[in-house]
């Protein structure tokens, strides 16, 4: 639980823009694994984590219809409570900035981009979690990258 | 050569390692021949840098309590007893197996204190042989057993403690280790949760006049106390039952109550109270009677059934001297039990294995799996800490 509790929650806090929504979501991630032949997952469990938690945050959002982007107040539930004060508002500033960027991107994009450069995610564990090919997660990285440079600019 | 424009998407798939050996090498020409191509992989290079900075999730964990749910879900499921039905054929061979090892089956103390003699053990008429007889078993002489009219009967109190879990929860939480054995009873912790069992009930009820000023002597009749029973599949013992008792007194005046499990010999094989073991030293006192107005008490039998159907016994009893509708205790074969007999059953194993009785049949492997059907969302608050102090427990 240990090696993956910190990204998930990071993942799902992206994903939910709410970090006591996220744990919510990372329990029952965790809780599922634990109804889980883990046979059956042991080779992806990484993949397998990060798909039970990202379809758990998906849902939560489809049902408070919250698929559409965010105002800006609603990044305020992100800042991250582990850094000292100074370290934290600087790191809430730019963590902000940056999601909001995000939220321009298209829905796949953002993801992809979360999971590559948040968590690590290689294109075949990205696959894994989102289904989508691993030629079409280069092009959104790429074309991602290129559009957020041109929004920062 | 490789032709690669800026915007190919390999340009990226090169910058973060997803390329093949073979694939990066020709991207890595074509960046060394083409100064382009180069500030491209650099600009893209950059926001890399940016997003992984500002994305760095930090020390994220979650809540202790969701922490603590996540490890007792982890651990191994010894058993699901609450969805295990007892086959007929499977319960004749554990009872086989209880008759031959009845001595071990059946503690009466802890392993660390010299054996207590057994209240009494009494056969049922006409069983034979004297080792393998059915037997009603208290712990304690205060519930000494009579043969009255045939049947073994166990005496029941209407009192308990409640100051044992606070105990073991500073042992546990401050002194972080395991409490000593004598610190744990059985019937306190029980007694510290408010336990409403959802089988057979009788209510017992008694002249107005004997509480209320302004209906004496108008012949009504008012609640005086009530006794609750369910019963359950014994987690650490399959072939047996858990009989969860609650007598709950009325809000207005106390009340004197006797209470009796009577054994029905033909379907009954075992049973003993649980908790309620005789404090060393002490004097033993007759047993309570009187139950507080607004108060409860609950009790827990292990009963082991002769047979797969049919009544396992009554619980008798009276109120401020009136006897009150007697209450048959019977298997009730698959039916789900309620989330307050889970609980119960829960208690008594917490117990049992803190005061390391029933020895070689609770283990941890079955608290944690006991622990883990307990718990849910909407556990109160008191509950879902105490599921935290298992678990707390069982790290030790």
């Amino acid at each position: 639980m240990a090696d993956y509790e910190s990204a998930l929650i990071g993942y799902a806090t992206s994903l939910l823009h709410d970090r006591d929504l996220a744990r919510d979501v990372v329990q029952d991630t965790f809780l599922r694994l634990c109804r889980q032949d883990v046979s059956a997952v042991r080779d992806h469990l990484k993949s397998w984590l990060f798909t039970v938690c990202r379809n758990r945050a998906l849902d939560l959002l489809r049902k408070d219809h919250r698929l559409q982007p965010l105002e800006d107040h609603h990044w305020q539930a992100v800042a991250e409570p582990g850094l000292p004060p100074d370290a934290q508002a600087v790191h809430r500033e730019r963590l902000a900035h940056v999601l909001q960027l995000l939220e321009r991107l298209s829905v796949n994009q953002r993801d992809v981009i979360l999971l590559k450069f948040q968590q690590g995610l290689s294109y075949q564990e990205i696959h894994h979690v989102t289904g989508l090919s691993p030629g079409n997660i280069g092009f959104l990285i790429h074309t991602g990258l290129k559009q957020l440079r041109t929004l920062m600019k | 050569m490789l032709p690669l424009h800026p915007d190919d998407p390999r340009l990226t798939a090169y910058l973060v390692g997803e390329l093949p050996a073979d694939q990066a090498a020709a991207v890595a020409q074509a960046l060394a021949a083409d100064p382009a191509l180069r500030a491209e992989l650099e600009e893209l290079a950059g926001m890399q840098r940016v997003l992984t900075e500002a994305l760095e999730p930090g020390p994220n964990r979650l809540r202790p309590a969701q922490q603590a749910a996540i490890r007792r879900a982890a651990r191994p499921r010894a058993w699901q007893p609450w969805l295990m039905p007892l086959a007929a054929a499977a319960a004749i061979t554990l009872a086989a197996l209880v008759v031959s090892h009845s001595s071990d089956l059946w503690p009466h103390s802890r392993a660390d204190q010299p054996p207590a003699a057994p209240a009494a053990v009494i056969p049922p008429p006409g069983a034979q042989p004297a080792a393998a007889a059915p037997a009603v078993v208290g712990e304690t002489p205060a519930t000494a057993l009579t043969e009255s009219t045939g049947s073994p009967t166990l005496e029941l109190p209407v009192q308990a403690g409640h100051a044992s879990l606070g105990k073991i929860r500073d042992a546990i939480r401050s002194e972080r280790r395991l409490p000593p054995r004598d610190a744990v009873r059985l019937e306190e912790i029980l007694n510290h949760f408010a336990l409403t069992p959802t089988g057979l009930t009788a209510v017992a009820r008694h002249p107005a006049s004997h509480w209320h000023p302004d209906e004496r002597n108008t012949g009504t009749t008012s609640h005086a106390a009530t006794l609750a029973t369910e019963s359950l599949a014994c987690p650490w013992k399959p072939s047996a039952l858990l009989v969860l008792v609650t007598l709950r007194g009325n809000p207005f005046s106390d009340c004197e109550i006797s209470a009796a499990f009577r054994a029905n010999p033909a379907n009954t094989r075992g049973c003993r109270l649980l908790g309620f073991a005789p404090v060393a030293g002490q004097p033993q006192t007759p047993l309570p009677t009187r139950l507080a107005a607004k108060t409860s008490t609950s009790l827990v039998l292990e009963v082991e059934p002769a047979t797969a159907t049919g009544d396992l016994g009554t619980i008798e009893w009276t109120v401020n001297g009136e006897p009150a509708a007697a209450v048959a205790i019977t298997r009730h074969g698959d039916a789900e039990p309620s989330d307050d007999a889970r609980f119960a059953a829960l208690v008594c194993t917490f117990a049992q294995w803190l005061a390391g009785d029933a020895a070689g049949m609770i283990d941890a492997d079955l608290l944690a799996a006991l622990a883990r059907e307990s718990d849910a969302s909407t556990l109160p608050a008191e509950r879902a800490d105490f599921l935290q102090l298992i678990d707390q427990a069982l790290q030790f």
